[in-house]
């Protein structure tokens, strides 16, 4: 391979070293305006009236609207469409957009909103998911009972039956936190209205532009075919611009379309993360029984997941969570039930991982308690339950169609942390800073599975010049999607990539391929390049062959030639043979469709084959912990992680790194302070994500197991390089002190005493440090 | 939106007059690193007037003379941090200085504005504070020298008046015989306010008796001030394990008997720790 399998430098890099690229908020039309929402000032509260006439009557106030002047839907939602653009009868909760005004400037539409008014009712608010569930709660949804958004169950063998043969039984109950995205660009969007036609399009910070796209058409009450939208460049999404973007591009669109004119909208550092999903807080309750050697017989899990106040993808990321939820382990007994509660707090969502760093946190924490109380290796207790080649999941999948490399990757991470000697080293110390070493591992289906149609294309178009054009339509979020796909398309067609330009995503070129989500685009993008590629190489043989009259198999393709491989003298560029093709009429554009493999799903009993194929990954921690302060710091994470085929290896080393800052965020630092509904920490000073100097040395390691499936056998990077971090980190912390935290981040306060103090800070209503 | 007037005057004179005129008005803007935090929040509404000091060069200095040293308010943290005469003469102030923000936030911070922002958790402060400084105030046609104790009154509150300006910061160089600490807790390695930090200082005899002592935390008491509790334990001691101790809990003493707050349970146990690892470093044994 030429271009595939090697460090391609990023084809965006250039752009975005230069400050050239353009993102959402750098965008600017003739005559635009800018637009401001009015958010609720409670998390749950009936709105009774609301006034904009001194709004409207301010001079440069171009139109203000309310939620009784939508078009179509005022609300929209992938799963269950309950998520409001502007609140009509009921705000929900504290990010909930209640009017908006756009004017000639940022600061006039801000003086518009102060001039709104509104008269609410305020209501009992339910912040509590365990709470939530009760009888006589306050109801978010009129019609979801117990406010429930998502309710998952799986049974697999006789879970009481597991238990009655266990020598042991643990049960531990864990909880993770609301987690902030924090991506370094808030959200911006343009709207334009078209300008001839019926429709509008918006440009902007969008993850998803076909999601924004579906919205937008219910909102607006259009035709698909007459919304366009064009992706911006991203400054960072990890799952976090999906619903929060279609809300705001649908009321730049409502903007747009009442005063026809372009409207702005970017939402300040502190709007967007009081407006924007997180990821959802998990209480787990795990039971587990197992022999005295260790073997996993059976395991019971409940857990409750905070929706928030709009069920978003809730019903998906739960799901994610009860087929992995026991973990890369056998166990011929479980029953799991995971609920997705509504509550007023802020919604939660889409958040790299999706389902799976909390479950994770927990098994892998489970695990490690149990190797203690049996008096065994946490690394043995693993070796001995972890899936190999034919094992069969816990929804009942035989893996049998791909390489199941998770002792591979377990193996490869001991040796190169020298996890065994440093464990033993670590056993027995004294001083006030002590370390600890700790591992997790997991397995992760790869791409949606069977949230549903799983199906994505692109289009590769080559130039009677050589060049060639690739459109797709999952879009660039930042990871590398662009440089992958051009890769892939240079590889296929034995081009250099310098010939190949990527265009921005943009609804009316490409065919709905689904969202940029569950670490799908090399995979399934990868793949509808390839045969896009692969279909134009087919026409251009044709008119190779003719030139060079040889056979097909007698060919070799690359460095933008082809020759005859027995004499390589005879050869013609690859420019030749777009001419050759060119003058015979033949099209050199085309549309590369992937479907993906059957997968199946049994909702009652929660049994199906629910992903085509897994990827495995394991991180070792090395922590040093101050035991007078609670002061922790990672020494090193040594990643690995089993991709399949790495496209490009350094934009995989690039996700581990990410993924590892982000996970280690997650295991010491981050933590969203919500109090009754209301979101306290507004910004960067209060919410802390780990610096350069937090981060520690990482190794990153790549095994490659080629796939079946998967473009050159690649498979997924993106999100199981957060999932094990935290757990790895926690495990080593655990060591280190001789006491177990189970309730992320492991910050000062839970280190040191074993618990959080925040909730009195808000409590007790007292500010500061 | 928040509007104003941006004043630059080219002289320290001219800063005065302006503050004569505007008062309370006015906003005096040297690093802007506080300041223009708080302009953007809509609590500062009453501010009209800015008055950019940041090119008053005769207020940038840092001066050796004697055995004291004087440091103008807008010497930034960054040029604290190098100062050999400070890390010389000063050395826990250059440390806490180096321990502010980052970069970007050293290279425009000014000591003046951490003064007189008097945030609880202001990293030069507690030094200063044990190094016994005093705060020179002026305005149009008068001036006057206050200790750093007094000036400081409560949390983002100092005796400043609303036409004067802080233009000098002085103490006495440390004396060759005496040892240093400087301790600082905090949520991460950069970028983060501290969540305490404690300087010590401590003199003492050929016999290794401390005959001075200064312990002042920060983020601790609602304003900086010494610890004397703390200081008498180790007074005419050559301090051992035990003794260090019970200066770290003299000082978490005082902290409880101010009052209880969310974070005591936590603050209790820490400020022991880092009170102890400080008069350890002062000493010059090992704390770790
Ligand atoms: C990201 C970040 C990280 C930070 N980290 C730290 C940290 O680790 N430790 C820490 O202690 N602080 C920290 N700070 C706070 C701040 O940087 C410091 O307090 C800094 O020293 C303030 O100085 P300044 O020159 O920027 O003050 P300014 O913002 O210009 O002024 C602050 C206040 O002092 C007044 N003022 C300034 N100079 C004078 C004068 N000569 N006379 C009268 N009034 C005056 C101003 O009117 C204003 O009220 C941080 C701030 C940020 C934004």
């Amino acid at each position: 391979m030429d271009t595939v399998n090697k460090p391609a430098r990023r084809v965006d890099a250039l752009g975005k070293v230069l400050g050239e690229s353009r993102y959402g908020a750098d965008l600017s039309f003739e005559g635009m305006l800018y637009g401001k929402v009015l958010r609720a000032p409670y998390p749950h509260a009936r709105i009774l009236s609301i006034d904009t006439a001194r709004a409207l009557a301010l001079p440069g106030v171009e139109a203000v609207l309310t939620a009784a002047d939508i078009p179509g839907f005022h609300t929209f939602g992938t799963v269950i469409p309950n998520q409001q653009v502007l609140a009509k009868e009921v705000a929900r909760y504290q990010g909930d957009g209640v009017a908006m005004a756009a004017a000639a400037t940022p600061a006039l539409a801000q003086q518009a909103l102060d001039l709104i008014r509104v008269q609410y009712q305020e209501l009992a608010g339910v912040f509590d998911p365990a709470r939530a569930m009760e009888e006589g709660a306050p109801l978010l949804h009129a019609d979801c009972p117990g406010n429930i958004a998502a309710h998952h169950v799986l049974e697999k063998g006789e879970v009481e039956k597991g238990f009655a043969c266990s020598d042991i039984i643990l049960e531990r109950e864990y909880e993770t936190q609301l987690v902030e995205h924090a991506y370094i660009e808030p959200e911006a969007a343009v709207a334009v209205p078209q300008t001839g036609n019926r429709g509008v399009t918006v440009y902007g910070s969008i993850q998803n532009p076909f999601s924004c796209r579906k919205a937008l058409s219910r909102i607006l009450g259009l035709k698909l075919n007459e919304i366009r939208v064009i992706q911006s460049f991203m400054g960072g999404s990890f799952g976090g611009k999906d619903e929060v973007m279609s809300a705001l591009c649908a009321r730049a669109a409502l903007l747009a379309l009442k005063t026809g004119k372009p409207v702005k909208m970017v939402n300040t550092r502190e709007e967007s993360i009081r407006e924007g999903y997180k990821r959802h807080p998990y209480k787990l309750k795990y039971k587990v029984g197992a022999t005295r050697e260790g073997k996993l017989m059976a395991m019971e899990i409940k857990i409750i997941a905070d929706a928030g106040a709009y069920a978003s993808q809730t019903p998906f990321v739960t799901w994610r969570s009860v087929v992995q939820a026991t973990g890369p382990y056998e166990v011929p007994h479980v029953r799991t039930n995971i609920y997705g509660v509504y509550t007023n707090n802020c919604y939660t969502g889409a958040f790299r991982g999706f389902g799976s760093p909390q479950i994770i946190f927990a098994q892998e924490s489970l695990l490690d308690e149990l190797a203690e109380e049996l008096g065994i290796e946490p690394l043995e207790l693993r070796r001995l339950n972890g899936f190999r080649q034919g094992s069969v999941t816990a929804t009942g999948q035989k893996l049998d169609n791909h390489q199941v490399s998770l002792l591979e990757v377990v193996d490869k991470a001991v040796e190169k942390s020298a996890y065994l000697t440093k464990r033993r080293q670590y056993a027995a110390q004294r001083g006030r800073f002590r370390k600890g070493i700790g591992l997790a591992c997991s397995f992760r289906g790869c791409s949606l599975g069977a949230e549903g149609v799983d199906a994505t294309g692109a289009m590769v178009s080559v130039q009677y010049d050589g060049s060639v054009y690739v459109y797709s339509g999952l879009a660039e979020n930042g990871q590398g999607l662009q440089t992958i796909f051009s890769q892939i398309a240079a590889e296929e067609l034995g081009i250099s990539l310098e010939r190949v330009r990527f265009m921005e995503t943009d609804t009316a070129l490409i065919p709905d391929g689904g969202p940029t989500v569950a670490s799908r685009s090399t995979l399934m993008g990868g793949n509808a390049v390839r045969l896009a590629a692969a279909k134009v190489r087919e026409t251009l043989l044709g008119a190779v062959l003719e030139k060079l009259r040889a056979a097909a198999e007698e060919l070799a393709w690359g460095g933008d030639k082809i020759w005859v491989k027995a004499d390589p003298r005879r050869s013609i560029s690859f420019e030749e043979a777009v001419n050759a093709a060119c003058a015979k009429g033949e099209l050199l554009t085309q549309l590369g469709w992937y479907k993906a493999p059957k997968v199946t799903w049994d909702d009652r009993h929660g049994q199906g084959d629910a992903y085509f194929t897994y990827v495995y990954g394991c991180q070792v921690a090395e922590v040093e912990v101050d035991m007078e302060t609670g002061y922790t710091r990672v020494l090193k994470i040594t990643a690995v992680h089993d991709v399949g085929r790495a496209i490009n290896p350094e934009t995989v080393r690039g996700q581990i790194y990410g993924g590892v800052a982000q996970g280690l965020g997650y295991a010491l630092l981050e933590e969203v302070q919500q109090y009754e509904g209301e979101i306290k920490s507004l910004n960067f000073d209060e919410y802390l994500i780990p610096g350069i100097c937090d981060m520690p040395e990482i190794e990153a390691i790549i095994v490659e197991n080629p796939d079946g499936y998967g473009p050159y056998g690649a498979k997924t990077i993106g999100e199981p390089t957060l999932e094990v971090t935290a757990p790895a980190i926690a495990s080593a912390v655990a060591q280190a002190t001789g006491r177990r935290v189970r309730q992320l981040p492991l910050d000062l306060e839970r280190v040191l005493l074993g618990r959080s103090l925040q909730k009195d800070r808000y409590k007790r209503r007292e500010g500061g440090c | 939106m928040l509007e104003f007037n941006l004043y630059r005057p080219g002289t320290l004179q001219e800063a005065l007059k302006l503050l004569a005129e505007f008062k309370s008005s006015a906003r005096v803007l040297a690093g802007g690193t506080d300041l223009l935090i708080s302009l953007g929040s809509r609590e500062r509404e009453d501010v009209k007037n800015i008055i950019d000091i940041t090119s008053l060069r005769e207020l940038d200095f840092i001066r050796e003379e004697d055995s004291r040293l004087r440091l103008g308010p807008l010497t930034v943290h960054a040029q604290i941090a190098d100062s050999p005469h400070i890390r010389q003469g000063a050395g826990l102030l250059a440390a806490a200085a180096a321990a502010i923000g980052s970069p970007q936030i050293r290279n425009r911070g000014t000591i003046g504005g951490n003064i007189v922002n008097a945030a609880v958790c202001a990293d030069t402060v507690p030094p200063l504070l044990a190094l016994g400084a005093t705060v020179k105030l002026e305005r149009l046609g008068e001036s006057r020298w206050l200790p750093l104790e007094e000036f400081i009154t409560g949390p983002n509150r100092t005796g400043l008046e609303a036409d004067e300006m802080l233009t000098e910061i002085a103490f006495a160089k440390l004396p060759a015989t005496a040892g240093w600490g400087f301790m600082r807790l905090a949520r991460r390695e950069a970028m983060a306010i501290a969540r305490m930090n404690v300087a010590v200082i401590l003199d003492r005899d050929s016999r290794g008796r401390v005959v001075s002592a200064c312990i002042a935390p920060g983020a601790v008491l609602a304003s900086p001030a010494r610890i004397p509790a703390a200081e008498n334990i180790l007074l005419g001691q050559c301090p051992d394990e035990e003794r260090i101790h019970q200066a770290g809990q003299a000082v978490a003493a005082a902290m409880t008997a101010a009052g209880r707050r969310w974070s005591t349970p936590y603050k209790e146990p820490a400020i022991i720790a880092l009170t102890e690892r400080a008069i350890k470093q002062a000493l010059e044994v090992e704390w770790r």
